[in-house]
C-alpha cells in the first residue's frame, strides 16, 4: 500500500457549463485519486458535480461544458492535454465504463454481441472477426447472461433492465481495463436485481484486480463495496477518507447528516433527523463553505463565509469544515 | 465506443432555474439575428401600410389620364401602371390588404386546426380517427386548385377568400397540436388534474391549449406565409382581391404582359419584391419560434 | 369493514396486448391478479415490490385511470363500479393521488397558488377569497411560506414540488391519500424532510395513506401494515412488525436482504439472499406459485398449486407460500 502511484489523480479540476444563464460551475477544483486496484465511491446529490468531474476526466462532457483548469493523471499521462484519438484509445481500453442508463449507452439497432466485439476489434486489430465472436460469448457467460450464444444475437430492446446492465459490464470489462468507473450503475434497477450487479462488478474486480470508482448518490451502496469514499457537495469535496472512518466519525456535519437522515430498516426511529434546506444550484453557490446555509455546525459563525480547506483528522481522513474538531468532541459526548 | 456522447451531467438541469421560462424564450429568440431581422421588416412593413397613406395621399384609385405605364418621376415615385394609377400608392394599399388577408386567414387556419387536433388527441378513439380522416382527407387536396374551384363557385371577395384559405388550411396545425395532446395526455401533469376531478373541458381550456400555444406559434408563422402566397396566387390568377382593389397579387396579374416584364420593371419588381421579402421575413421569424420555444433545437 | 376507508376486493387487471395490422389481441398482461386489501382511517398501508410488480397499477385502478379488469373497489363504503363519470369526480374529492416525479406532474404554466387552488375551483368551493385563504393555509401546513403563491413550478427544488404537490393533494380534504413512491426522486438529504412532512401530517389531518414504494426502509419508517407483490399477487401481508422482523415468504425474506445496509461495519455481516433469474414474463406467468420459478425453495407442489394467501406461522403476516417459515436470518438480528 505505501507510497503505490495512483492510478487516476485528479488535481483541482475546474469545470463550467455555458448556460442560457451565463457560464455556471459545476466543479470547482475537485481532487483525488484511486489507487491500482481500490474501490473509491464517490457520492453526492444533484447538482454535485460528482459525475461532471469523471466525464471532464473521460473528455466527455457536452459541448457546452468546458475543463478550465486541472489535471487528470492517469497511468503517468494528463488526460487533460490528450487529444480525442489518444482519450479513444484509453476509454474502453484502459478504463471501462458503466452507465446508469444501458438503454441510452447501447446502441439499439445493433445486436449485443456485434456492439462489445467492435469495441475488442476497435483496441486490437489483429484479433479476428470469429475469434472476437467467440470473446464476446465469453464475456457475457462470465457476467452471468444465461444462453450467452443465444443472447448475443439479440437486440437490447429485446433484454430486462438487469441483463442489460450485465451485457454493459460485460462491454465494460472486454478489454480487460485497469479502471472501471461506474456511474450509478444500480440506480434504475430494483433491490434484488441490484445485489445482483453489484455482487458481479465485485467478483469481476477480483478477478481481473481493476479499481473502481463508484458513483452514486446511495450511501448504502458505498458502504457495501467502497474501500475509500469521497463526499462531495456543491461541486467540491467536503469530505474523504477510508469508509469505515467516514461513515463510521463522519468529519463534516453534511455527512453526517446524511447519514443520520437515512430511514433504516433495523432501526425504525420515531422521527428522521432531517438537514434543512435544499441543495444548492450550482449557480448561486453560497459564499464560502456551500454547505453553511443548511449547517447546524455553523449557526451562521463568520469562519464559515471563507471557504475550508480540506484538513486531516487521521492519516487519509480529511474534512473540508472550519469546526470538525467540535463536531468530534460532540460526537464522543453522544457515544 | 460511439455511446458515450449520451452523458448529461446533472448540474446543466438546474441552471435555468431562476429565470421564467417566457423571458428565457424571448432571450433565445434574440440570439437568432436573422429571425430578429425578420421580424424588423415585418414591424417596418406593417407600420408602413399603417402610416404612407397619411404621407402618400394619392388615390391608389385614381386614374391620371395623362400617363399611362410612365417610368418612374418626381410626380409617381413608382411610376403609374397601364390604368395611370399611381404604383406607390397601390403598392401601399395592396400591402395592407394582402398582410390583412395572410394573418387572418393564417389565423383561422391555426385555430380550426387547434380545436380539431386538441378535440382529436385528447379524447382518442373514434373521435380521433374522425378527425384524423377529416385531416387526411384535407390534405389529399391540392389547395391552390381547390381554393380555386370554390372562388370560382363563390365569386372572388375577400371573405371568400379569406375563408377560403383558412378552410383548407388548417391540417398543418391540426397534426402538430394532436401529436402534443396525446403525448400531453399521458403525462402525470395532464393524469394528476384528472385525478383531482376535472373535466375534459377544463383540462383542454386551462391546461392543453396554454401548452400547445407556444409550439403552435411556429405552425402560424409557415400558415402566414402560406395564405400570403396564396392570396398572392389568386389574386394573380385574377380569383383573388377583386379589382379595382390593389393586393399585390393582382398587381402582379396586372403586368403579365412580355412587354411589360422586358421594359417596364416597375410594375412588377415593387409588389414582386414585397411578397419575396414579406414571405422570407416570416419563415425567419418562424426559425427563431421554433429554436425559442424549443431548446433542444440550438446547439 | 366500517372502518375501511378503502376496500380493494379482489382486484384483477389484465392488459391485451395487440399486433399485427389489425390490431388482433394476441395476449394478456395480467399486470394485477386477483388482490385484496382494506386501508382503515388515518393508517398507512403499504404496497411494495419491484417493478412490473402490478402496485402502481394498483393504485390506477383505485383512482379509476383505468377500468379494472374485474374486482370491487370501495371508497368509505360505496362501491365505484357503475357510477357515472361525473359521480366518480365528485368521489374524487375523497381520494387524492401524489406522483412520483414532481417535476412531471405540477402544470408548468401555473403558478402555486393556482395549482393549489384548481381542486377547490374545479369543485367549487368557496369564492375567490376563501379559497386564497385555504390555499395560504395549505402551503403553511406543508412547510411552505405563503410568498411562494406567485412562484411557478421551475423555481422550486424538487422537495418543494413535492410539497406543493402534497399542498394541491391536501385541498380537498380527503381521506385518503395515495402516494406512488413519493420521495424516490427526490435528493437523498430531502427525502428525510418528506417523509417526515407525511409522517407529521398524518397524525394532524388523521388522513389515510395507500403508500406505494420500492424503498423498503421508508416503508418501514412509515407504515403500520404491509403487502407485498410479486407479478400481480400479495405474497405477503400484515403489520410491519410481522412482515419486516418475522417474513415467511422467500421473496419478502430476498427482498428485505438486498437492501444495502449504510453501516460499512456490518458489510459481508447480513446474510444475502441473492436471486437468480429474471422476473417472468406478466404475460405468460408460470403457474402455480408465480414465484417458484426464482425461488429456492420450490417443488413439484409450487408447480400445480398456487399458495393461498393466509396466515401459516404465529405471530407473521399471511403469506401465499406453500413452505412458509420464518427466516433464520431475519433483518433485526443483523444489529
Amino acid at each position: 500500500m505505501t507510497a503505490a502511484e495512483p492510478l487516476l489523480a485528479l488535481r483541482d479540476v475546474v469545470t463550467t457549463f455555458r448556460t442560457d444563464m451565463g457560464r455556471v460551475p459545476a466543479v470547482n477544483g475537485v481532487s483525488y485519486s484511486v489507487l491500482p486496484g481500490e474501490t473509491v465511491g464517490v457520492v453526492g446529490e444533484s447538482g454535485s458535480g460528482k459525475s461532471v468531474t469523471v466525464t471532464s476526466a473521460l473528455g466527455l462532457l457536452p459541448h457546452s461544458g468546458t475543463v478550465e483548469s486541472g489535471q487528470a493523471v492517469f497511468a503517468g499521462r494528463d488526460l487533460f492535454t490528450l487529444g480525442e484519438r489518444e482519450l479513444q484509445r484509453i476509454r474502453g481500453r484502459e478504463i471501462g465504463l458503466i452507465f446508469q442508463d444501458p438503454m441510452s449507452a447501447l446502441n439499439p439497432v445493433m445486436t449485443i454481441g456485434r456492439q462489445i466485439s467492435e469495441g475488442l476489434r476497435r483496441h486490437d486489430r489483429r484479433l479476428s472477426r470469429s475469434a472476437a465472436r467467440a470473446r464476446v460469448v465469453e464475456l457475457l457467460a462470465e457476467v452471468g447472461i444465461p444462453n450467452p450464444a443465444a443472447r448475443a444475437r439479440q437486440y437490447p430492446h429485446e433484454f430486462s433492465g438487469g441483463m442489460r446492465q450485465r451485457a454493459m459490464i460485460a462491454m465494460a470489462m472486454a478489454n480487460r481495463p485497469r479502471l472501471l468507473i461506474a456511474d450509478e450503475p444500480t440506480t434504475a434497477l430494483d433491490v434484488t436485481v441490484q445485489a445482483q450487479i453489484l455482487a458481479l462488478i465485485a467478483q469481476v474486480q477480483a478477478e481481473t484486480g481493476a479499481a473502481l470508482i463508484m458513483i452514486t448518490h446511495d450511501l448504502g451502496v458505498i458502504a457495501e463495496i467502497a474501500d475509500r469514499v469521497v463526499v462531495m457537495y456543491g461541486g467540491r469535496v467536503v469530505e474523504t477518507g477510508p469508509i469505515g472512518s467516514v461513515f463510521g466519525k463522519p468529519g463534516h456535519p453534511y455527512t453526517r447528516g446524511l447519514l443520520t437522515s437515512l430511514p433504516r430498516l433495523d432501526r425504525p426511529a420515531a422521527e428522521l433527523y432531517a438537514i434543512p434546506g435544499q441543495p444548492p444550484n450550482p449557480m448561486f453557490l453560497p459564499d464560502g463553505c456551500a454547505f453553511r446555509v443548511r449547517c447546524e455546525q455553523s449557526q451562521n459563525r463568520v469562519e464559515c463565509w471563507t471557504q475550508p480547506d480540506l484538513t486531516a483528522l487521521t492519516p487519509g481522513h480529511a474534512s473540508a469544515c472550519h469546526f470538525s474538531h467540535e463536531l468530534a468532541a460532540s460526537e464522543e459526548v453522544s457515544r | 465506443m460511439t455511446v458515450v456522447q449520451e452523458v448529461t451531467p446533472s448540474a446543466t438541469q438546474q441552471p435555468e432555474m431562476a429565470v421564467p421560462p417566457g423571458r428565457l424564450a424571448v432571450r433565445r429568440f434574440m440570439r437568432h439575428r436573422l429571425a430578429v431581422v425578420g421580424l424588423v421588416v415585418l414591424v417596418l412593413m406593417g407600420l408602413a401600410t399603417l402610416v404612407l397613406p397619411l404621407i402618400v395621399t394619392t388615390d391608389p384609385n385614381a386614374v391620371d389620364p395623362t400617363a399611362f405605364r410612365r417610368p418612374p418621376s418626381s410626380e409617381h415615385p413608382l411610376g403609374t401602371d397601364s390604368a395611370g394609377r399611381d404604383v406607390l400608392a397601390r403598392l401601399i394599399a395592396g400591402g395592407q390588404i394582402s398582410l390583412l388577408v395572410g394573418l387572418i386567414a393564417a389565423f383561422g387556419a391555426t385555430v380550426i386546426g387547434m380545436t380539431l387536433g386538441a378535440v382529436a388527441g385528447y379524447f382518442g378513439g373514434w373521435v380521433d380517427a374522425t378527425i384524423s380522416r377529416l385531416t387526411d382527407v384535407v390534405l389529399s387536396f391540392p389547395t391552390l386548385i381547390v381554393v380555386i374551384i370554390v372562388v370560382a363557385f363563390v365569386g372572388p371577395s375577400l371573405t371568400t377568400l379569406v375563408l377560403a384559405i383558412a378552410l383548407f388550411d388548417w391540417p398543418t396545425a391540426c397534426r402538430v397540436v394532436r401529436g402534443l395532446t396525446m403525448s400531453l395526455r399521458a403525462q402525470d401533469s395532464i393524469t394528476g388534474v384528472i385525478g383531482l376531478g376535472a373535466g375534459p373541458l377544463r383540462i383542454l381550456r386551462k391546461h392543453v391549449v396554454p401548452t400547445v400555444v407556444a409550439p403552435l406559434t411556429v405552425v402560424a408563422t409557415i400558415l402566414v406565409a402560406q395564405a400570403i402566397m396564396l392570396e398572392a396566387a389568386l389574386s394573380f390568377l385574377g380569383l383573388g382581391v377583386p379589382p379595382p382593389s390593389a393586393s399585390w397579387g393582382n398587381m402582379l396579374n396586372e403586368a403579365q404582359s412580355l412587354s411589360i416584364l422586358e421594359s417596364m420593371p416597375w410594375l412588377w419588381l415593387p409588389p414582386g419584391l414585397a411578397i419575396a421579402l414579406t414571405v422570407l421575413a416570416v419563415n425567419f421569424v418562424g426559425d427563431g419560434l421554433r429554436d425559442a420555444v424549443d431548446p433542444r433545437t440550438t446547439r | 369493514m366500517t372502518n375501511a376507508v378503502l376496500t380493494v376486493d379482489g382486484l384483477v387487471k389484465h392488459f391485451p396486448i395487440r399486433s399485427g395490422v389489425l390490431q388482433r389481441q394476441t395476449g394478456t398482461v395480467q399486470a394485477v391478479n386477483n388482490v385484496s386489501f382494506e386501508v382503515n382511517h388515518g393508517e398507512t398501508l403499504s404496497l411494495v415490490g419491484e417493478s412490473g410488480c402490478g402496485k402502481s397499477t394498483v393504485a390506477k385502478s383505485i383512482m379509476r385511470f383505468h377500468q379494472p379488469t374485474a374486482g370491487r373497489v370501495l371508497l368509505n363504503g360505496t362501491d365505484l363500479a357503475g357510477l357515472s363519470a361525473r359521480e366518480i369526480r365528485t368521489l374524487r374529492k375523497q381520494v387524492q393521488f401524489v406522483f412520483q416525479d414532481p417535476y412531471a406532474s405540477l402544470p408548468a404554466r401555473m403558478p402555486v397558488g393556482e395549482i393549489i387552488a384548481e381542486p377547490l375551483e374545479i369543485h367549487r368551493i368557496g369564492n375567490r377569497r376563501v379559497r386564497k385563504e385555504r390555499v395560504r393555509e395549505l402551503l403553511e401546513v406543508v412547510g411552505l411560506g405563503a410568498e411562494v403563491l406567485n412562484r411557478y413550478p421551475h423555481q422550486f427544488s424538487g422537495g418543494q414540488r413535492q410539497r406543493v404537490g402534497i399542498a394541491r393533494a391536501l385541498a380537498l380534504e380527503p381521506t385518503l391519500l395515495i402516494l406512488d413512491e413519493p420521495v424516490s426522486a427526490l435528493d437523498v438529504s430531502i427525502q428525510a424532510q418528506v417523509v417526515n412532512l407525511l409522517d407529521r401530517l398524518q397524525r394532524e389531518l388523521s388522513v389515510a395513506y395507500l403508500f406505494i414504494s420500492h424503498d423498503l426502509a421508508v416503508v418501514r419508517h412509515l407504515t403500520h401494515r404491509v403487502a407485498v407483490m410479486y407479478l400481480g399477487h400479495i405474497v405477503e401481508y400484515g403489520d410491519a412488525d410481522e412482515v419486516f422482523n418475522r417474513p415467511t415468504h422467500p421473496y419478502t425474506q430476498a427482498l428485505l436482504s438486498a437492501v444495502p445496509n449504510p453501516d460499512p461495519h456490518l458489510r459481508g455481516r447480513g446474510h444475502r439472499i441473492v436471486l437468480h433469474g429474471d422476473l417472468p414474463n406478466p404475460s405468460d406467468p408460470p403457474s402455480g406459485c408465480p414465484f417458484r420459478t426464482r425461488c429456492w425453495k420450490a417443488q413439484e407442489r409450487c408447480e400445480t398449486e398456487r399458495p393461498r394467501l393466509e396466515q401459516r406461522v404465529a405471530d407473521s403476516g399471511s403469506s401465499a407460500c406453500h413452505f412458509a417459515e420464518p427466516s433464520t436470518h431475519s433483518v433485526s438480528s443483523r444489529t
